[in-house]
């Protein structure tokens, strides 16, 4: 797709070759992206290809087959139709059943639920990224959020003595609780970056354990709700939950007594879904962290320290003040995605919260390559593999880590991205190096 | 333009190594590839004798397969039935792959579909049950006391459905869910007893999983009172360790225990349990396995000389009976208990340590076992 670019470009290079540039920017840049992808779906497809599983196949038997080879090559039509069952089922499962149009809004519901907490943990991330940092502290800070959140949420009314809060001050103070929290764990790896040196990659995996005990410990102990036999809070208060757009009424016997806001109530199963306020919060922050790296100083200046900490200096920028600020920053975002997470989804904090989206976040914000606007796309991909995974499974089989599978190569792929530009034959894009590993030379 | 096709192809050719990697496992159980072509050389002629019995044989099961299809499909349309697993495989070899063979056990005897979905994460319980609740599936299977919530929640939403869960009970009972629950503390104390008797130092240790889980602590207190009937001074030294999926730190804990004098290993606790009494056979004293005979699962059919006995759970067996009672149109919600009186719980066979067994040693075991079904022994094991 470059070469079909470039070639108008060498053949008559003086019909304004810039605005074409300008105006299919975005796909250059997305063009390495697009192609792991597709690279991956295509060697996940034939991992699928060769590893159906025995009971989805004719099995093989000697007196009808002469060989393994034989066995394998006449069950080549079985193969490609599984194989095609296995993405109809990551689509369906995703985006729903197109035959079946009630299928669909709870499918993309999901999808959409599941890539909420992605966006703003991405988000997160792809600021440290343009700041020259490499946060892998996301999922400690999406915890300490999610903590920060849960214990404002499902205990403020009782440190008052008051049976309940009005939702005009128990729903911001939750969320705000979570953003500090989330915050406060993002300014310490950073602060010991600035001031001491110490590797922000290094304290920021040990701060993930502390965060990740700290969560263990409070919810086997003073958070605990007694009357549950699982490891978790009580529920949170129903003034202090983010509201879901569109579902049934709550259940309270399911919900230890609180009934959840809904934005509308509905009583068909078509349309009770997940989707709650977090995903209009993911969108805002998307905005604001487009508007702020691309049309304030502040974040020129982040740009700038990530690109060159000397030139930074020496204009005069505060290292300290940017390191700090960005850190502080993806922590509370981080954080915000641990507290959507509890008040808008699941209502509590359980021990078995910790959840790998804080690390995930790291390959969506490299799949993105730290664009504020892309991370979009990205969180809705990943988001939309792991709501397919199980129509997947059911379809074929196939065992679920072939998600993550193709995960990893999409990984592989953007991360060693002369593989891509080799296969396809695409041009090095000037300036659109990743800085964000920088910091490991030093 | 051509070499760009050509250097995808070689891309793809080297996938196929690591898929022929991923392919001998299956073959390597059957033949291995050069007893395979000898032997497909040799029924060759046999079957150029006798080619209308195989197709003959083929060609009956496919009708017993469709009559069976359209009697079992009569009324009726086909009985789906959908499991989802903990976080874990269907083939790990802890309660999932056990909950899994009882179902497939249903599938060729009982007839009816099978489907089941790996967890990946906690977080999408819900997503997974919701994915068979939303195609009417007529029982959902949930693995694993984490699931609880989440199963609960679905049978509020599908109350036309029926659902079960291993390892859970509700309190009170829930009209379309049966708990299947376990003794695990007469399955352990039966184990405990073996181990008591085998002991030369008077110190046995156990490592279990998560303390939270009230299996496991169980299983681990029932140990201590099943080694305690036996002999009343032993020292039992317990181990739990936070986690079911860390196998070095139940070796090393098991290490630890070993250090201070424990001859026999019990490990209690998924894939940390594992470990535990994979590092202690490898250390050469007794160990003991959990859930199910772990000689298959952990020790690959032996040869496990170490390994004296498995404190079993028939998941299997009470995944098939609850699906057996929704073909039987006899399901109700409730409570499923399986214990040495309905054979829900057992010890596994000696296997290759037989001969390092007091020759009683089965008889004893057995009128433990007796003891614990008519009731006359009481594990005494309960959670505050």
């Amino acid at each position: 797709m470059s070469n079909e670019q470039q070639a108008p470009a060498e053949t008559k290079p003086t019909t304004e070759p810039k605005p074409s540039k300008r105006r299919f920017g975005w796909l250059n840049e997305a063009i390495v992206p697009l192609l792991a992808i597709l690279t991956a779906v295509l060697i996940g497809a034939v991992i699928v290809f060769v590893s159906i599983p025995s009971n989805k196949l004719p099995a093989f038997d000697l007196s009808l087959y002469g060989s393994r080879s034989d066995w394998f090559f006449s069950t080549l039509p079985e193969r490609l139709r599984v194989t095609l069952s296995a993405f109809t089922g990551l689509f369906s499962g995703a985006f729903g059943d197109w035959t079946n149009p009630s299928s669909i809004p709870v499918a993309m519901s999901n999808t959409l639920v599941e890539s909420t907490p992605y966006i703003l943990a991405g988000l997160a991330v792809a600021v440290t990224f343009k700041a020259g940092l490499f946060n892998v502290g996301a999922e400690g800070q999406l915890l300490m959020g999610a903590l920060g959140s849960v214990a404002v949420a499902a205990f403020m009314p009782q440190w008052f003595g008051v049976a309940s809060l009005p939702t005009i001050i128990h729903l911001p103070a939750a969320l705000l609780a979570g953003v500090i929290a989330g915050g406060l764990w993002g300014i310490i790896p950073g602060y010991l970056r600035a001031k001491t040196g110490a590797h922000e990659v290094i304290t920021t995996i040990m701060l993930n354990y502390i965060a990740l005990q700290v969560m263990d410990y409070l919810i086997n102990g003073v958070m605990k709700d007694k009357s549950a036999t699982l490891q978790r809070t009580p529920f949170i208060h129903e003034n202090a939950a983010l509201p879901r757009i569109i579902s049934k009424a709550t259940d309270p016997s399911l919900t230890g007594g609180q009934a959840y806001p809904r934005l509308f109530t509905t009583t068909s199963s078509t349309w009770d879904l997940r989707i709650h306020m977090g995903i209009v919060l993911a969108f805002l922050m998307v905005g604001f962290i487009w508007w702020l790296m691309n049309r304030t100083p502040k974040g020129f200046e982040i740009k700038t320290v990530g690109e060159n900490p000397e030139a930074a200096r020496y204009a005069g920028m505060s290292i300290t003040g940017t390191v700090v600020g960005a850190m502080g920053l993806s922590g509370a975002l981080a954080g915000l995605a641990g507290t959507s997470q509890v008040i808008g989804l699941e209502y509590n904090l359980k021990a078995v919260f910790s959840s790998g989206l804080g690390f995930d976040s790291l390959a969506i914000a490299l799949l993105a390559k730290s664009n504020p606007i892309a991370i979009v796309p990205a969180a809705l991909f990943w988001g939309a593999l792991r709501t397919g995974a199980g129509a997947m499974q059911v379809n074929t089989g196939i065992s679920i880590n072939l998600i993550q599978i193709i995960q990893a190569l999409v990984i592989m792929f953007i991360a060693a991205d002369q593989i891509v530009r080799w296969i396809y034959r695409i041009k090095q894009a000037e300036g659109g190096k990743i800085t964000f590993n920088r910091s490991w030379g030093k | 333009m051509n070499k760009r096709i050509i250097a995808f192809m070689m891309l793809l050719v080297l996938m196929v190594p690591v898929l022929a990697a991923c392919g001998t496992e299956t073959a390597a159980t059957t033949a291995p590839a050069a007893t395979a072509t000898t032997a497909a050389a040799a029924p060759s002629a046999t079957a150029a004798t006798e080619p209308t019995a195989a197709t003959e044989a083929t060609a009956v099961a496919t009708m017993a397969a469709t009559a069976e299809a359209t009697t079992g499909g009569g009324a009726t349309s086909e009985i789906k039935i959908g499991l989802v697993t903990d976080v874990g495989k269907v083939d790990d070899g802890t309660f999932n792959q056990f909950a899994f063979e009882g179902l497939k056990r249903a599938e060729t005897e009982l007839g009816v579909k099978i489907d089941y979905i790996e967890t990946i994460d906690p977080k999408d319980y819900e997503k997974n049950i919701e994915q068979f609740a939303s195609q009417g599936y007529d029982l959902i299977i949930g693995v694993g006391f984490l699931m609880g919530d989440a199963i609960k929640a679905a049978a509020a939403k599908y109350p036309d459905l029926k659902f079960a869960i291993v390892d859970f009970a509700y309190e009170p009972a829930l009209a379309n869910v049966k708990g299947l629950v376990f003794s695990e503390d007469e399955s352990a104390f039966i184990a405990g007893a073996l181990a008591a008797m085998v002991s030369k130092s008077g110190k046995i240790g156990a490592v279990g999983g998560k303390e939270q889980v009230p299996a496991v602590k169980k299983f681990v207190l029932g140990y201590e009172a099943g080694a305690m009937y036996v002999n009343k001074d032993i020292v039992v030294s317990k181990v739990y360790i936070d986690s079911f999926t860390d196998p070095t730190a139940g070796g090393e804990a098991a290490k630890t225990q070993i250090a201070e004098g424990a001859d026999v290993i019990f490990g209690a606790g998924g894939q940390t349990g594992s470990g535990a009494i994979k590092t202690a056979a490898d250390n050469d004293v007794f160990v003991i396995g959990v859930d199910q005979d772990e000689y298959n699962t952990t020790f690959k059919k032996g040869p496990a000389p170490k390994l004296i006995t498995s404190a079993m759970k028939r998941v299997d067996n009470a995944v098939f009976d609850v699906v057996k009672e929704v073909v039987d149109g006899k399901f109700q919600g409730g409570v499923y208990l399986g214990n040495a009186a309905n054979g829900g719980i057992d010890y596994a066979p000696f296997h290759d340590a037989e001969s390092a067994l007091p020759a009683d040693a089965k008889a004893k075991l057995d009128e433990i076992k007796k003891g614990l079904a008519d009731g006359s022994i009481k594990t005494g094991v309960t959670l505050n």
